[in-house]
Order: C-alpha cells, then structure tokens, then sequence
C-alpha cells in the first residue's frame, strides 16, 4: 500500500532546508521496506560519487551508463546521490507543491542552499543539498522514465553540483587519440553522434557523444560522464552492438563499454573545439573559426537545454574556447574520412 | 520612430540574459526567448557602456569621441539601441551612473549590428523549463506536526 503523501497547504515559501530533510527521511523508510542494493561508487572529473539505491529497478536503468566510472567503494565521497523509486518502495516523497502550467516540462526551484527541479512527463525530482553534498533522485515508476534519463542518468544533479567546482556539464561529444581530445560541438543533428560512430571505429578513444563534462583550468580537460551512445539510425555494420529503439521517436543506443571497452577513457586533455555542420557531400572539410564563434555551437544547446545553468557556465565555456583552437568541421559522409580530419585535430 | 525615451534616460543589460566578451565579440544568451546574440566590434564597444549602465548620451558622447569622423554614426547607434530595446536585451534604469566606462576602440567605425540567431528556440518550445523563485513557491506542509506522514 501506497505511502500517503502530505496534506497540501498553499502559500508557504519553500523551505529547500527542510523540504530535502523530509525527502531524505522518505528515502531511509523507503531503504527499509525493501532488502538493501549495494551502492555504487563512481569517478565524475575527479571527483568520487556514491550512489545509494531504494531498491534494485532504478539501478537496473541507471547505472549501466556509468558502468565505466565504477570504483571500488570510498570511506568519504565527494558526493552521494539517493536513488528511490515510489512504485516498488511503496513510500512517496513529500509534496513540495510541484504543479504544472501550461506546457512547462521541468520546473525549477533555486536557494543558495538547495535546488529542486521536477519533470512532468517522468514525474522525476532531483534534488540538491549544496552543505552536504548530498542530492536525491526520486522516481515515481522506473518505468516512466524518458529513454534519455537512462542514457545520461543523474545529469541535473551532476550538472548543479560540478558547476560551483570548475566543471560544466556541456551538450557536446569528446574522443580522443593519445595526444588529448577533441570537444566535439553543435546542436541535434549536426553530426556529433555520427563523428563519434566514425572516430570509434577507426581505433579512437571515446569519451561521450551527448553529453560530457568540461573543466578549462588549471588546463583544459575533458571529462567522461556516459558510456552510451545514441543514433537515430546506425550504419547496418556498426560493430557497437545498437538496441533497437522502444519507440520510433527515439535513437538506438550502445554502451560502448560492452563491445570496446579499451577505447573508453575517463578524461583528456583538450586540444580543440570543434563545431560540426552537416556537409551534404562526401568530403569533411576543417577551418579555422573565432572563440565567438565556437561559443555560439557549444553555448545555447548547453545552457538552454538544462535548468539552472546561467553566467557562470556561459564563463567556463567562454574560458575553454579561447584556450584552445576552434575549428569548423563540415562532416561528409565518408566515415573514414570524417575520423581522419577529426583524429587529426587531437594533435592541434 | 525611436524606441528610446530621451537622450538622459539610462539603460543597462537585463539581468535574464548572459553574455561573454571574446576579444571584440560578444556572445549574449536570452532565457527566456531561447534566442542567442553575437556582437562584433562597435556592436560589442557599445555593449560594454552597457553593461553597468549608460544614458544614451553618455554613449553617444564615448562613440562620437572614439569614432569623431564616421558618417551617420549617431543615428547608426540610436538604431542599434532600438534593436537591443526591441529584443529586451537592455532595459531602461531610474538613474544611469554619472559616467560610462570608457570604452576602447577597435578598428574603424563600422554600423553596429545585432546578429541574431534563433535556431535554437524550438528547445525551449519543447522543454520548456519554469523557474520559480523559492519565496512564491507553495509547499505542502502538516499543520503542527513536522513528523512523518505515516503509512496509509
């Protein structure tokens, strides 16, 4: 039987300090309706995070991505993160209030000392405790996540808690060769996934397509946060071992990790930023563009797409693109060619 | 017509957007709209008399003193301060300060343009995100007791 959730009381100010003590003493009774799951401990750009679990069904559809983050367990993570779901532990979290207006997909609540953020369609919350380095994940059913919370598991928690630590959860793709990565940049569909298909398969290393971490000082580094990769359609003989997508909306996603683990790496140095156009041609082509230019490909999508990220992650962007060369790279259809002029701008 | 108010009235970057100057460029993010900006050279000059505030004389004055031999140069400024105006990127202030920050040249004077780039506001269409100040939000809370709510 359902844990029943609080009685509503409207016009209170939210008390972040509060609401995340609540929500944590519902995720201890919902750890102690159900035998226990083993935490999870992960490296995220240098840092070690703990992942403890009310129960198995959320570690099934979230933890395969971090898959190459794992670490033996740590005595004092830098960060822990509580993952509960409703429908298998039976307890709800308190009710912050979270109601939708209009169209409004995710919902956002900041204080210096906590931030809250609620998906509709998933019926989500994330929640951060900055003091304690402490943030939750509630699931209302696992089986209403949306497939790219599977794929890029925890992202606003990781976002909100690297960013005061120099570190940027960035909409872009890295791989990279033995002299340092490239920072692959562009909105949907200008190619990112595709290079990074391409880049694997002529024996580059692989740091994430979708999404990945970024810190420019003391140098510029690029960290990995996921091991999967998404396409929407994979090349016929893609030795990455694509599942097929559960709805015709969505990308068929790969764990990389499953098929050529030895070509993923944690972090890089990066050398370049690259923004990717499609190239209606067989040919990839390379020229030089200004940092302003690079920070118009890498900015909007990363800041727009995640809540809470403002002047200070338009900054860091700012600081890594003109640090390094930036280059437009017009992707052709050749994929060896594409891997070719992309490899090469690692050595930059 | 000129959106502008009068030459004293002072104007400031709105504090919904974020910018970052790169060399003499500016990139400027609007949240609220999803449309992003690029700014090159006087463009980015004027933005940066801006960016703590200006009177619109205050910023025609510094142009005119950088630039003194353009041609057309204050209406080209008035209507570049039209379009930050129309696209809410500026926003008038009770009282500008008393100096702007004196801005430094680049190049020769060129009309400036706002660039605008709205290909990414479909984002925002899709995934609209709401941010609520903490201070308007309601929360459910237990009259008295802090405790647990209890199985049912």
């Amino acid at each position: 039987m359902l844990e029943t959730a609080s009685p509503e009381a409207p016009g209170v100010a939210f008390d972040p300090t509060m609401h995340y003590a609540e929500t944590r003493a519902a995720f201890a009774r919902a750890q102690a309706r159900i035998p226990p799951h083993q935490d999870a401990f992960c490296a995220i750009a240098g840092w070690t995070l703990r992942i403890r679990f009310a129960g198995p069904a959320a570690a099934r559809l979230l933890l395969p991505a971090l898959h190459h983050l794992a670490i033996p367990p740590v005595t004092d993570p830098s960060l822990t993160i509580m993952v509960a779901d409703s429908k298998t532990t039976g307890v709800l979290p308190p009710d912050a209030g979270w109601r939708r207006l209009g169209n409004t997909h995710t919902q956002l609540v900041s204080t210096p000392t906590a931030r809250a953020a609620y998906q509709f369609e998933s019926e989500t919350q994330s929640l951060l405790h900055f003091p304690t380095s402490e943030g939750i994940f509630w699931v209302t059913e696992p089986g209403r996540l949306r497939y790219y919370e599977e794929v890029s598991p925890l992202r606003a928690l990781l976002s909100w808690w690297l960013l005061p630590r120099g570190c940027l959860v960035t909409h872009g793709a890295a791989i990279a060769s033995s002299a340092g990565a490239v920072l692959l940049a562009g909105r949907g569909g200008s190619g990112k996934s595709t290079t990074a298909v391409a880049c694997l398969e002529a024996g580059l290393a692989y740091l994430g397509d979708d999404y990945c971490a970024i810190a420019p000082s003391p140098s510029p580094t690029v960290f990995s946060l996921y091991e999967t990769l998404k396409l929407m359609t994979p090349p016929a003989d893609s030795p990455l071992g694509f599942r097929p997508p559960q709805e015709a909306s969505h990308k068929a996603v790969a764990n990389v990790g499953a098929t050529h683990p030895a070509q993923l790496l944690r972090a890089a140095p990066v050398r370049a930023v690259a923004c990717l156009e499609v190239a209606h041609r067989e040919r990839t082509t390379v020229e030089e563009i200004s940092p302003a230019a690079a920070l118009r490909a890498l900015a909007p999508s990363t800041l727009l797409q995640q809540p809470g990220l403002r002047s200070e992650a338009l900054r860091l962007m700012a600081e890594l693109v003109q640090s390094v060369p930036c280059r437009r790279v017009r992707v052709g259809t050749d994929r060896r060619g594409i891997a070719a002029c992309v490899g090469a701008l690692t050595a930059s | 017509m000129t959106l502008l108010r009068n030459a004293s009235t002072g104007y400031r970057v709105r504090r919904t957007v974020s910018h970052e100057r790169l060399g003499d460029e500016v990139v400027i993010i609007d949240y609220d709209t999803g449309n992003y900006f690029g700014l090159q050279k006087v463009a980015a000059v004027i933005w940066g008399l801006l960016g703590n505030g200006a009177a619109v004389d205050q910023v025609l004055q510094e142009i005119g003193a950088l630039y003194p031999d353009a041609r057309d140069r204050e209406a080209e400024v008035i209507r570049f301060l039209d379009d930050l105006l129309r696209e809410q990127l500026i926003e008038e202030i009770a009282a500008p300060p008393p100096r702007a920050i004196p801005a430094t040249a680049v190049t020769s004077f060129e009309a400036p343009v706002l660039e605008k780039y709205t290909d990414m506001r479909d984002l925002l269409l899709l995934d609209p995100i709401h941010q609520v100040n903490a201070l308007d939000w309601p929360l459910a809370r237990r009259d008295g007791d802090g405790g647990d709510p209890g199985d049912a």
